[in-house]
């Protein structure tokens, strides 16, 4: 799956520390998510969307 | 010093589902019983007896307070330790499921009931390592 997160984080500045603080899980976490190493759920999928305050599908796209 | 060791006891029953608790304790009196009603209890030293009720304790403690901890990660360090434990779950099976065949086929000894402690433990910390490795080693998607 592929996801706009770190486009997203480094456009407003922010950690991938302050991110997971923002969405309640590990920097760790949010590194594996921006790599695309790992899908998160769809809960922690729609909290990152919301964050950026988009739609879940504008930050995740499923990979063909 | 003991006050360092205490642990509240309702802190340690909120890890825990009641259902697995009393799953876990069926099951133990099953095994226990299956084994004393044919062969009948054996003749314990006290303090021997004493230390392994406080092993027994200690254990419960562990195992509890690991599912406590468990509830406490985030999704992808929950994943990880679920792949470690069930790697360990598979591989102890194999390996004692194998090792007690072959013991009652006649070619092993015994087996020290510690080895299946160890052999557990050694296993949940490979199964994560190798559940680590596996997410390092995912090709990263294209953005």
């Amino acid at each position: 799956m592929k996801n706009q997160v770190r486009r997203l984080r480094e456009a407003r500045g922010w950690s991938q520390g302050e991110l997971g603080e923002r969405v309640g899980v590990t920097r760790q976490t949010v590194y594996f998510i921006e790599t695309g190493r790992f899908d998160p759920s769809l809960p922690l999928a729609m909290r990152l969307a919301r964050v950026f305050g988009h739609k879940v599908e504008e930050v995740f796209e499923l990979e063909e | 010093m003991l006050s360092i060791l205490y642990i509240r006891p309702e802190a340690l029953m909120s890890g825990c589902s009641r259902h697995s608790i009393v799953a876990t304790s069926l099951v133990f009196m099953t095994v226990v019983l299956g084994n004393v009603l044919p062969n009948g209890l054996g003749h314990p030293r006290w303090g021997k007896l004493a230390m392994a009720t406080a092993l027994i304790a200690a254990c419960t403690a562990m195992v509890i307070l690991r599912a406590r901890k468990f509830r406490s990660l985030d999704e992808l360090q929950q994943r990880v330790e679920l792949e470690a434990l069930a790697a360990a779950f598979g591989g102890s099976f194999l390996i004692f499921w194998s090792y007690w065949l072959l013991q009652a086929a006649g070619l092993l000894p015994p087996l020290n009931g510690m080895y299946y402690v160890l052999g557990m433990v050694a296993l949940v910390g490979v199964g994560s390592g190798s559940a680590w490795g596996r997410l390092a080693r995912r090709p990263p998607a294209r953005q």
